[in-house]
């Protein structure tokens, strides 16, 4: 296994941050951590702390990425879990880990579109299901005479049948 | 007082008016889906002006939804502090959205749905129901959704869907969580077990005052994680089933309680009985402790005089700006404190 550092020595350290319910992986070779810095006679949990810390500022040196919409840099959305437009999503992409912030290995969107927009063929099966549904819906809706819910039901049935079509 | 607000204020809690199938362990299911609005930033990087802009957006959108005359619309900075508690206590608004800046709401007459807006993202959509009805709230906060969705663009890609303030919403934008009562569970050491089990379906469970660890209470809530790689639809199908099982099992620990130490149970329930009965002081969150474990009681038909419709009445005074507002009166904490001993006292007939 590679440092994530260098990519070139192996990793001799393993680091495991944990921030609430998100967890981080580092593993250094020992010449990235700057190990000859330690000595037996120095090793506490100060000196320790030091390493790990420079360990860190050194990631981020190399990996520090900005968003050049808003300005939310990979720092900001380390310390505070947030990102400040759509286009952070790409900007910061490597620093966004969604599998580990949603704890599944499927990242990808395979739940509702908003009206109007333009569907992948991927998408169609699932929305043939939501167009029955839907219809159903719209029956009972107009049976229970609630007209403004079966109103925005037959607009949406619409929309969806043009996209699918 | 704002009349929509005076008056919201003296009603009961629709989300706790029920005779639903749990015997009152699944208290309240809510669902809430993020959206933002296609070609703005997020709140989290907006100034107060394009906030402000925002809420104006969204505002006039609702005025050409068929729904505009079912809706009350309030910026939460023109509010007194009172009005605004009122909304939290009624689940309405955040915590969040009161400290932070130019937060706008929507509330549906009868609470049935609100648009909670600028909090971590420009619309949050959230529909609350008494007992199990995960399918009510999707349905509710569906047709919302559909509404806005028709009249304003989305912030959306097709590969990850919603795009919101925090990656744990990314996808779909849905939470969907469910608000249980596990009196038995704690009482017979089984809570471990039903935390573990929410880590191995991807679950969060959380202490009703949001801690992880350490609860004071016997409530509890249920939330779904996940808002990738499932529809919204199997999401709450799933997350149902689940939470099914979690209310078998507590149902169990229930009878198993009353067959096997029913004095463990009854010490419980009437020791609460007793504090809500004879205290002088009593603070908001300790009344509502008390409260909910005499609707376990009455759940369990322990009280022949009081009913969880009784109980479901009074949980909602027991928040200091509902208890102000019933007494038309503005009370420092130890005041408070000293009105809502007295109006327990005198509900349960002892003054």
């Amino acid at each position: 296994m590679l440092c994530d550092l260098c990519k070139s020595n192996p990793a001799a350290i393993h680091i495991e941050k944990h921030n609430g319910e998100n967890r981080t992986q580092l593993k250094v070779c020992l010449d990235c951590a700057g190990i000859e810095k330690l000595s037996p006679e120095n090793l506490n949990g100060e000196s320790l702390q030091k390493l790990i810390n420079g360990i860190y500022a050194m990631q981020s040196q190399q990996t520090s990425s900005k968003c050049l919409t808003c300005g939310v840099d990979s720092d900001s959305f380390e310390r505070n879990g947030k990102v400040g437009c759509p286009d952070c999503y790409t900007y910061l992409s490597e620093n966004i880990n969604l599998s580990s912030w949603q704890k599944t290995p499927h990242t990808k969107h395979i739940g509702k579109t908003p009206y109007n927009y333009p569907m992948k063929t991927d998408m169609i099966d699932h929305k043939v299901e939501d167009l029955k549904e839907l219809e159903e819906k719209l029956v009972i809706c107009i049976s229970e005479e609630d007209y403004e819910k079966a109103a925005i039901l037959r607009d949406r049935i619409e929309e969806m049948k043009k996209a699918i079509s | 007082m704002k009349p929509f607000l005076k008056e919201l204020a003296a009603k009961p809690l629709p989300w706790l008016q029920s005779n639903d199938s749990t015997s009152g362990i699944a208290i309240s299911s809510r669902i809430r889906l993020a959206r933002n609005i296609k070609g703005r930033q997020f709140p989290y990087t907006l100034d107060s002006d394009s906030k402000v802009d925002v809420i104006d957006e969204v505002f006039e959108t609702i005025e050409n939804l068929p729904f505009r005359k079912k809706v009350n619309k309030f910026e939460l900075e023109n509010l007194s502090d009172i009005e605004k508690r009122i909304l939290l206590e009624r689940k309405i608004i955040t915590y969040d959205s009161i400290v932070s800046e130019e937060c706008g709401i929507a509330v549906e007459k009868h609470e049935k749905f609100s648009i909670l807006i600028n909090e971590d993202d420009h619309l949050h959509i959230q529909a609350i129901q008494a007992g199990l009805e995960l399918e009510k709230c999707w349905d509710s906060v569906e047709s919302i959704d559909d509404a806005f969705a028709s009249k304003l663009d989305y912030s959306f890609s097709n590969d990850y869907g919603y795009l919101t303030s925090s990656p744990a919403n990314v996808g779909t934008g849905m939470k969907a969580s469910v608000y249980l009562d596990l009196t038995a569970s704690l009482l017979t050491g089984q809570l471990p077990g039903i935390k573990q089990a929410c880590k191995v379906f991807g679950h969060v469970f959380m202490g009703d005052n949001n801690e992880d660890d350490n609860y004071c209470g016997t409530r509890f809530m249920i939330s779904t994680r996940k808002t990738l790689g499932l529809t919204e639809k199997d999401v709450i199908r799933e997350f149902k089933e689940f939470i099914q099982e979690v209310i078998k099992s507590e149902m169990k620990a229930r009878q198993k309680l009353i067959a096997d130490s029913p004095e463990k149970l009854l010490n419980h329930i009437s020791r609460a009985f007793g504090n809500l009965k004879y205290s002088c002081l009593l603070s908001e969150e300790e009344a509502w402790e008390l409260l909910y474990t005499l609707r376990t009681g009455t759940e369990l038909s322990l009280f022949d005089n009081i009913s969880a419709e009784d109980v479901n009445r009074l949980l909602i005074m027991c928040g200091d700006s509902h208890l102000q507002n019933a007494l038309e009166a503005s009370l420092d904490l130890e005041s408070l404190e000293i009105a809502r001993a007295e109006f327990f006292k005198k509900q349960f007939n002892l003054n």
